[in-house]
């Protein structure tokens, strides 16, 4: 088991390392730098401009500036964002507890109900419980998440005037946890329509093949309850696919919380991303999309821990392959 | 006699049109996308549309006999702008599709076929792009590229190997060591010709059964993009960037026919590809197709 888990962490190392030379290259390759934008703005003259550039670090190898770049990382230094001048680990550190939030509620909230539904159309199919589930699922997984948020926003913020249309909190800042759920609703919720059909779907999936297995007679035949049944042995050996779902559902997780965020003024990482791509921010895009490697690596990691737990059977030597 | 008759009817009933058009919902799908590409492209020529003329004394039209879907706040025509938008995602959804395949097909078979060193490296490459959201990787190259039609295209498809890559990859594997493939190899067929004539045809099922989800995905992501302004630019229309508008308070709260009806049929096409999809899948899975 310790063996696997360090196993897999070797093998991120690389992909990290990867993914982020790519980001860092593409940044580096973009047309228009800071300091040509700079220059435009301000009319500097040359020297001045080679000076900003030594400033940057821009005149040095690609390369030898990623290297430097990667050795300040781990130190937690991203370097300076152009946009805020700030710096870049600051800026993520104070936008991620947001977007955290975000998309926690919103697994949570697709996770609550998704999971009841699918064990209720895979426990009655052909019920009116299974129409339901797999109408929603379908329609979530149709309909674009930016569209819904504003239909959202036009019936319950603007005409009916139930919920705010925009922001984390009424004034600037945490002033109650009822505050911040009341705008926290909309978001989420939006969020979570999109990946609620998945958690129907793999539920439902799970469950059934669960249902088949001769255990399950048994436990029947034993005359267990119906609902002990249930939850002790249907719902533990299906939860395994679920797993499954919540980690390739993370991606999907991050890139809705973009517009989402966008759309409701939610002060987090996504909103922070689209402003450094509109002001050409290298080190804010790099230190965002490295942040967001990591965390959908280690999520990769933890919830293969999670699995062993949920089902001892599986055999990390078979898994290595 | 008997028995000949008897196999035809069985291998056309096992025929893949003979069952995707028995299916209600695939058709429905089917029917409802064809009607809107014939209107898309037919409605602007009937009608002489023109979504780029400003009409500036009618700027926020509502809907009404001259323009029927109204006009936008520079006041050009709703429904050309519609109508050029439909073409701009469907345009977008087919192209990047097709780039994503013409990249994963021949990478995945070659990882599959070599292994080594040529699988080592295509599959952590694929590794290093799915370690990001499709969403962030395309923003940043779009970033980087400076948006326009034909680079949101690029990007979306070149993002879109991965998953195209690895069922291709898998599906390999477990074709490379059948009897036909060492037949072909032990009569001195090259391995071009082996990976085009017998492996092709046979890791091809997986990418026809994700065939129209992709498209979808790849017309969702486009619209995506626009909406967030790293898309398709204006004054070019697209159905993402028509729905922006509704980001200005104003229009989202008192001018509807500006952005709900892009919406409408940004949804109506999804939902089309998405049946198309569930029914050719239903059709070429044979676990489901019982159900």
């Amino acid at each position: 088991m310790a063996k696997y888990i360090l196993k897999r962490l070797l093998i991120s190392i690389p992909v990290f390392i990867g993914i982020t030379f790519l980001v860092f290259l593409l940044a580096n390759l973009a047309p228009g730098s800071p300091v040509d934008l700079l220059s435009a703005a301000n009319g500097m003259t040359q020297e001045q401009l080679d000076a900003y550039r030594t400033y940057l670090g821009l005149d040095k190898p690609l390369v030898y500036r990623y290297g430097i770049w990667i050795l300040d990382f781990f130190r937690g230094d991203m370097g300076t964002s152009t946009a805020f001048n700030q710096s870049v680990s600051a800026l993520i550190l104070g936008r991620l507890p947001a977007t955290l939030i975000l998309t926690l509620s919103a697994q949570l909230i697709a996770m609550v109900i998704g999971i009841p539904l699918g064990m209720v159309s895979a426990s009655k199919p052909h019920s009116v419980w299974d129409s339901i589930s797999s109408f929603i699922s379908f329609i979530g997984s149709s309909i674009p998440n930016f569209f819904i948020a504003l239909v959202a926003i036009y019936v319950f913020a603007v005409n009916l005037g139930l919920l705010p249309a925009f922001g984390m909190y009424s004034g600037t800042t945490f002033t109650s946890l009822g505050d911040l759920l009341w705008h926290l609703i909309l978001p989420s919720s939006m969020i979570a329509l999109s990946l609620i059909g998945n958690f129907i779907k793999q539920t439902k999936g799970a469950v059934l093949e669960v249902l088949n297995e001769d255990y399950i007679k048994t436990a029947k035949a034993k005359g267990i309850g119906k609902f002990r049944v249930t939850i002790k042995h249907v719902l533990r050996n299906s939860m395994t696919p679920v797993v499954a779902e919540i980690s390739t559902g993370i991606p999907f997780l991050i890139a809705g919380a973009v517009t989402i965020e966008k759309i409701f003024s939610w002060p987090g990482l996504g909103s922070l991303m689209i402003t450094g791509i509109n002001n050409r921010d290298y080190n804010l895009i790099t230190g965002i999309t490295a942040v967001i490697a990591i965390i959908v690596l280690v999520c990769n990691i933890l919830l293969d821990i999670l699995y062993t737990w949920l089902d001892p059977r599986i055999d990390f030597k078979t898994m290595d392959k | 006699m008997d028995k000949t008759a008897v196999q035809k009817k069985r291998s056309r009933e096992n025929g893949f049109f003979y069952n995707f058009l028995r299916r209600p919902l695939a058709m429905f799908g089917l029917t409802i996308l064809l009607l809107e590409i014939i209107l898309i492209f037919l409605l602007p020529v009937m009608l002489e549309l023109d979504p780029y003329y400003m009409d500036t004394p009618n700027v926020n039209n509502a809907p009404s006999s001259e323009y029927i879907l109204g006009t936008d706040t520079l006041g050009r025509d709703c429904l050309a702008r519609l109508c050029e938008g439909g073409k701009t995602s469907i345009i977008v959804g087919t192209v990047a599709v097709s780039i994503s395949i013409a990249i994963g097909v021949p990478l995945g078979m070659i990882a599959g076929y070599y292994r080594g060193a040529a699988e080592m490296i295509i599959m952590r490459l694929a590794d290093i792009f799915m370690s990001l959201p499709t969403m962030i990787l395309v923003l940043v190259l779009v970033a980087v590229f400076n948006p326009s039609l034909a680079v949101i295209i690029v990007v979306i498809g070149i993002v879109g190997w991965t998953g195209v890559g690895k069922l291709v990859y898998a599906a390999t594997l477990s074709v490379r060591n059948k009897e036909f493939i060492d037949a072909a190899k032990a009569i001195g067929t090259s391995d071009f010709v082996i990976l085009c004539k017998e492996v092709l045809p046979n890791v091809m099922t997986p990418i026809w059964m994700t065939l129209a989800f992709r498209i979808s995905a790849a017309i969702l992501t486009e619209s995506s993009l626009s909406f967030l302004g790293a898309g398709v630019q204006p004054p070019q229309p697209s159905w993402g960037n028509i729905i922006a508008a509704a980001e200005q308070f104003v229009v989202l709260a008192t001018r509807p026919w500006q952005w709900i009806p892009a919406g409408v049929c940004l949804f109506i096409t999804v939902v089309a590809f998405n049946l198309i999809g569930e029914g050719i899948r239903d059709v070429m899975d044979p676990r489901t197709r019982k159900r």
